[in-house]
């Protein structure tokens, strides 16, 4: 069976390319436009991983992150945040609130492939 | 009639006797001498011994005593009013010590008095000085007070610190040693030829940068009321003068670097965003090109966003040290910062604010902080309400956490954002609290307390302070004497040294610490410690005190007179980095040891090595107390200060014998001018 990725972000260029792909790189794909949709996709099917978007509007990425590393039931998905922002306290705000990973915008295609092989331990 | 003659007259008896005996005995028979003649010669002599025997114990216990009476009474008089004269006990002075040490305890009792009346005198203006001392200490600008001839008469502690205890920097020291002349001259005409009252009455600003270091300071000069009766356009600047400073190194750095990145990102964003856009457009308007073409502008594409990407990071990369620096922020020690917190809070009786683990040094606009904190610690108790806090700072990987804890649950991350959007009015200007977190450089989160179950945190990254990695200024003890507004009426600067009067010289008394007694034969300096002497007073915060790597073991008999062990000097510098230093300590200042012929010794063997000449003038409290007391004394460092009644302590340390030699210089400068030896100059002729 797949595994699962949920893709967060409100940003739609990003989420074509990224959801392109992740399926050409073989895992099933669901994406989220908020925050507050990411949840409802988690509590109804948990995916293996998150990645998600840390600016997003009402709901933002670290909102999701501490909500769900709240919920014992979700302590099995991992988390990569993406962001916009590139200074260094927030990519500790982000690993204190439990993400698994950081990575900053721009990044390389491959170095996204890379770091979710990683750690879904692939 | 003097000792000599007196001795003579006997010696001439007994010979004029002697011969007569002679004369009597080789006399032919036809001359013989009667009886008289012998009686007469013999009786010469023996009257002649006789004199001989009771001047010898005249010599011993009245004469020699009476030299001794004279050189304690001097010193009663001079310096040490309870002396004790040197006698031995068969002196035919009768009560004369008694009553000479009774008038000594007079004496002392009456300068004991003197100077309690003079020190209640002084209580309300030391009162008022102490206050005047407070203001200064408790300003972040660097403060310097200098007199008409650029000397420094005052300067504050944290101008000491602005300047990185700058070796030159010291009372009575010129400025320009410190600081370049012109721009410090330039601002006295501008504010002098001031046609109006309101600039005479200002401050002229400039930057300038420090003498050897590289630091720029933004000062302002402001004249001093004119105190003298110096003529009002006497050529030469003839007036004192404040100047206050600041450290803008870093800021004047980081705005050059921001409009250098800013110049260079403009230019280099041009030219990727053009090809992109062109490529892209061409993709877009020819879509029948043929797949060749189309793969050649794809790649193009890719091309031009790594460029993009990478530019992207140089410039966060560039941009990280420069956040915040628009802001005028303060260092301030965690502790005070939380501190002030808790107070405010205590007075308001709502909250209580403990403040756990080691402070550490930050860089905030404070004020906006302590409202910052006050804000989020009521939001706190409003949300969970919690009324106990403790407030820790703590080293994060880049910054310093602030770290609010209390005991119950974290806080959602979705409240902590909706605090963000409210307005702190208590700031100047209103600011969000996102406004003054950004401010910082800071993003505020809330999680499970990292070592405490039970307990949650707010956390707050804030910025370190550059203080936190600077090394602690040298050992200096509390600094009680940074002014000397006397300086002013010592002699004028175009006097030769030599002229002038000793107690009116800068003076570094010095020592050093050997491995051994002999240069020659490979013994090297392993402490050199100096001391200043400005206006009769020793400035004992204005010391230097440095361990040298003698690059050699230190003989294990010679540790027990300085106590230095190979291991303290194994990372101490090498004399030849050492003396650099020394030299600029010492300035053009009187040089001044005990036996300094044997430290001088030392101190000159690199001077063709390192190029650094001690060309002062040289005193030698050795040879002035020689002047004093005379060669039958002895003149140990020991023996003096016991003699002259100084405290010593530290001995055989090189800044205890320093401070120990600058006591006894000072007393000594009181003997000899009671000898009529004034100026530098009777001194080194009266040792010769």
């Amino acid at each position: 069976m797949l595994k699962k990725i949920l893709l967060v972000d409100d940003e739609p260029n990003i989420v074509l390319s990224l959801e392109f792909l992740m399926q050409r790189a073989g895992y099933q794909v669901e994406t989220a436009a908020d925050g507050g949709a990411a949840l409802q996709c988690i509590a109804a099917a948990p995916p293996n991983l998150v990645l998600l978007d840390v600016n997003m509007p009402r709901r933002d990425g670290f909102d999701v992150c501490q909500t769900l590393r709240a919920n014992p039931d979700w302590a099995a998905v991992r988390v990569i945040m993406l962001t916009a922002k590139g200074r260094d306290v927030e990519r500790e705000k982000g690993i204190a609130l439990g993400a698994d990973d950081y990575i900053t915008k721009p990044f390389a295609m491959q170095d996204v492939i890379d770091k979710v092989r990683a750690i879904l331990g692939e | 009639m003097s000792r000599s003659a007196l001795w003579l007259v006997i010696a001439l008896q007994m010979i004029a006797a002697l011969v007569a005996l002679l004369v009597l005995s080789y006399l032919p028979e036809s001359l013989a001498p009667s009886q008289f003649a012998w009686i007469i010669a013999g009786l010469v002599l023996a009257f002649a011994a006789l004199e001989l025997l009771l001047w010898r114990r005249i010599e011993k216990t009245i004469l020699r005593p009476l030299a001794s009476v004279k050189r304690g009474a001097d010193i009663i008089v001079q310096t040490h009013a309870v002396h004790q004269l040197e006698l031995t006990s068969d002196h035919e002075l009768g009560a004369v010590p008694e009553a000479i040490h009774a008038l000594g305890d007079e004496i002392a009792k009456a300068r004991r008095e003197i100077a309690l009346a003079l020190k209640t005198g002084a209580q309300s203006v030391d009162a008022q000085k102490m206050q005047l001392e407070q203001v200064i200490r408790g300003l972040k600008e660097g403060v310097f007070v200098c007199d008409e001839n650029a000397r420094l008469l005052l300067y504050s502690p944290s101008a000491a610190r602005i300047l990185d205890h700058h070796p030159a920097l010291g009372l009575g020291r010129s400025l320009y040693e410190l600081l370049p002349k012109e721009p410090v001259e330039h601002s006295i005409e501008m504010l002098k030829s001031g046609d109006t009252r309101e600039l005479k009455a200002g401050a002229a600003g400039f930057i300038c940068s420090v003498v050897n270091k590289e630091r720029l300071l933004y000062c302002h000069l402001g004249l001093l009321p004119q105190v003298h009766d110096a003529p009002e356009d006497a050529g030469v600047n003839s007036q004192g003068f404040v100047l206050t400073f600041d450290d803008v190194t870093a800021r004047h750095r980081m705005v050059r670097e921001r409009n250098r990145l800013l110049n260079t990102t403009l230019e280099q964003l041009r030219a990727p965003l053009a090809n992109l856009r062109a490529a892209a457009e061409n993709i877009v308007a020819f879509d029948d090109m043929p797949t060749a073409q189309r793969m050649a502008f794809s790649r193009l594409i890719v091309d031009e966003s790594c460029k993009l990407s990478d530019l992207m990071d140089a410039v966060a990369t560039g941009s990280r040290n420069l956040i915040g620096g628009e802001w005028q922020t303060t260092d301030i020690y965690s502790s005070d910062l939380v501190n002030t917190i808790a107070r405010r809070l205590a007075q308001a009786g709502t909250l209580q604010v403990t403040m756990t683990g080691t402070p550490l040094w930050l860089a905030l606009d404070s004020h906006a902080m302590v409202v910052l904190v006050e804000f989020l610690l009521h939001r706190v108790h409003a949300e969970l309400g919690v009324t106990a806090f403790d407030l820790e700072a703590l080293r994060g990987d880049n910054s310093v956490y602030l770290d609010l804890t209390w005991t119950g649950t974290v806080l959602a991350s979705a409240t902590l954002l909706g605090w963000q959007e409210e307005v702190l009015a208590d700031v100047v200007g209103s600011p969000t609290v996102y406004d003054v977190l950004r401010q910082h450089g800071s993003e505020i989160w809330s999680q499970p307390h990292p070592r405490i179950g039970d307990c949650a945190i707010l956390r707050i990254p804030l910025p370190v302070s550059v203080r936190q990695w600077e090394a602690e200024p040298p050992k200096l003890p509390p600094r009680p004497m940074v002014y000397d507004f006397d300086l002013n009426k010592s002699d004028a600067a175009n006097n030769a040294v030599r002229q002038k009067r000793l107690r009116d010289l800068d003076y570094v008394v010095f020592d050093t610490e050997t491995t051994g007694l002999n240069p020659e034969e490979g013994d090297e300096v392993i402490s050199i410690a100096g001391v200043r002497v400005v206006s009769q007073r020793i400035l004992s915060a204005e010391s230097f005190d440095q361990l040298v790597n003698p690059g050699r073991g230190i003989p294990k008999d010679s540790i027990r007179f300085h106590g230095i062990t190979d291991e303290q000097v194994e990372d101490a510098p090498l004399l030849d980095a050492v003396l650099p230093q020394f030299r600029d300590f010492v300035g053009d200042a009187v040089l001044v040891a005990h036996n300094a012929w044997f430290d001088m010794k030392f101190l000159r063997r690199r001077e063709a090595h390192t190029g650094v000449r001690f060309d002062n003038q040289i005193l030698d409290t050795l040879m002035l107390s020689v002047c004093v007391h005379g060669h039958e004394v002895e003149q140990s460092l020991d023996a003096i200060t016991g003699r002259l009644g100084v405290d010593i302590f530290g001995r055989h340390s090189a800044l205890g014998d320093s401070l120990a030699t600058a006591k006894v210089l000072l007393a000594l400068i009181d003997l000899l001018e009671a000898r009529g030896i004034i100026s530098l100059q009777d001194a080194l002729d009266a040792y010769r």
